[in-house]
């Protein structure tokens, strides 16, 4: 044996390597991910922040991007950054000690009875939804703060402040996202509230309209909605084998669409609620012409609509069509 | 291109600065009657494609995209016919060619600078 192989003999097996080995091969015999996510999660995100603070619009491309490749490893096992680090380690003491199935065999040995257990271990659960959260509310946050240039008109800001008081929650802070197209959005935040509201949005809707679908988001924000969905998510990709996980989270989301309306019809009007819907999702009244103005590209960022059966029960957004129906309730009871 | 977006395009060469609602109403005019949130989205689409540019303007509590072309009809469509052309030439030049030339032979000026071209062509094949 030389004195490299003697070296590395002799390194002490760090306290974090029983989490990492755990987590390992949680990741492995389950399937979960591959070893290219644990390199886009570690390597995406910071490279899409530097990328947008040198430039407006190719960071933002870089930033959605980023978001979409990161988004699938960062909410399956948001440690994998830590556990790529892991891989490093093992791989030196692998290449110095030139054993490499006695390594392998070892770290086998010791993780895979605690692997099986980890997946019932609610300090992985933890740990998993408060690193994902925090990824999330960075990039999030980050989308946010760049568009945060134009402001709010004192009108908005007014009508917020009414809402807030009649239902009972503090303001959320309004933030105009600089894009044409038509999107309304409460971005997960774990310090304040945020509602994103484009100009497009703004420019496309009337005021009553504006303050139907701020009323939502509001009501997204009150009952935690974006955080809740995100753990639902984690649950989800965490779960993957599951079908029940998969059906679960648009349930989740779909509930929380309709009761959203709802609650924004009830301290708005239904009426604006229903018009809001119709123009979002690419459906104008045009009064002057007396007929309907039917388009061919629907906005379906926030507003999407699915067509059949099946995409009904997969889909996070529930057809504008059940939305429209649901608030109906609230019109007929008038 | 997609033909809404040409339409929309072409609204904007004729009248220059225009808000979205402007757009929508001068669509509509030629009975193209389409939502503000379509049009908004297919303005916001040629900005990001670079063939119109945009401010924005408050007043009176209303915030609105003015835009205005970037790209000059004739610029954009010369562009158009180029890569057109190009591609065709890349991939399937003698057919291409041929009918173009077809074409030309029609028509007697066409002919005539078709075959001063020939002519020129190889008199520098010769030097």
């Amino acid at each position: 044996m030389n004195v490299a192989q003697r070296a590395v003999q002799a390194m002490p097996i760090p306290p974090w390597d029983h989490l990492f080995t755990r987590l390992f091969w949680h990741a492995v015999i389950d399937g979960h991910l591959l070893m290219a996510s644990f390199l886009i999660s570690s390597v995406a995100l910071p490279l899409s922040y530097l990328a947008a603070r040198l430039d407006k619009r190719t960071g933002e491309k870089v930033l959605l991007l980023a978001m979409f490749l990161s988004s699938v490893p960062l909410l399956m096992t948001p440690l994998s950054p830590l556990i790529l680090s892991h891989h490093l380690y093992s791989l030196v003491r692998v290449l110095l000690t030139h054993d490499f199935w006695h390594d392998l065999v070892i770290i086998e040995r010791i993780s895979r009875p605690i692997s099986r257990w980890a997946r019932y271990d609610p300090e992985f659960w933890v740990i998993s939804v408060a690193v994902a959260a925090l990824g999330v509310h960075l990039t999030m946050g980050s989308r946010v703060r760049k568009k945060a240039s134009i402001e709010p008109p004192v009108w908005l800001v007014r009508r917020v402040k009414a809402l807030a008081d009649k239902m009972g929650v503090r303001a959320p802070k309004i933030v105009i996202a600089d894009s044409g197209e038509p999107f309304a959005y409460a971005p997960i935040s774990l310090v304040s509230g945020r509602i994103v509201l484009s100009v497009g949005l703004l420019e496309s809707l009337e005021r009553d309209e504006v303050s139907a679908v701020v009323a939502h988001e509001m009501s997204h924000l009150k009952h935690h909605d974006p955080l809740k969905h995100l753990f639902v998510r984690t649950l989800r990709m965490v779960a993957v084998a599951n079908p029940v996980a998969h059906l679960m989270e648009p349930w989740v989301s779909r509930n929380e669409e309709y009761a959203a309306d709802l609650e924004a019809a009830a301290v708005t009007s239904p009426h604006w609620m229903i018009s809001a819907l119709l123009k979002a999702s690419g459906v104008e009244f045009q009064s002057a012409q007396g007929g309907l103005g039917k388009t061919l590209l629907g906005v379906d960022r926030f507003w999407m609509k699915p067509e059949g059966k099946i995409a009904r029960v997969f889909s996070e957004h529930p057809a504008v069509v059940d939305r429209i129906e649901n608030l109906m309730k609230l019109v007929d009871e008038d | 291109m997609a033909p809404l977006e040409y339409d929309v395009l072409s609204v904007m060469w004729e009248h220059g600065e225009l808000s979205v609602a402007r757009v929508r109403d001068e669509l509509s005019r030629k009975g193209k009657p389409l939502a503000l949130t379509t049009v908004s989205t297919v303005l916001d689409r040629l900005y990001k494609k670079g063939l119109v540019e945009r401010r924005i303007e408050k007043s009176g509590g209303i915030i609105k995209y003015i835009y205005w072309p970037k790209v000059a009809k004739q610029e954009y469509e010369r562009g158009l016919v180029s890569g057109l052309l190009d591609g065709l030439l890349d991939k399937m030049a003698e057919p291409t060619v041929s009918r173009l030339m077809e074409l030309m032979a029609e028509d007697d000026k066409d002919r005539e600078v078709l075959s001063r071209y020939l002519e020129k062509l190889k008199r520098e094949k010769k030097r």
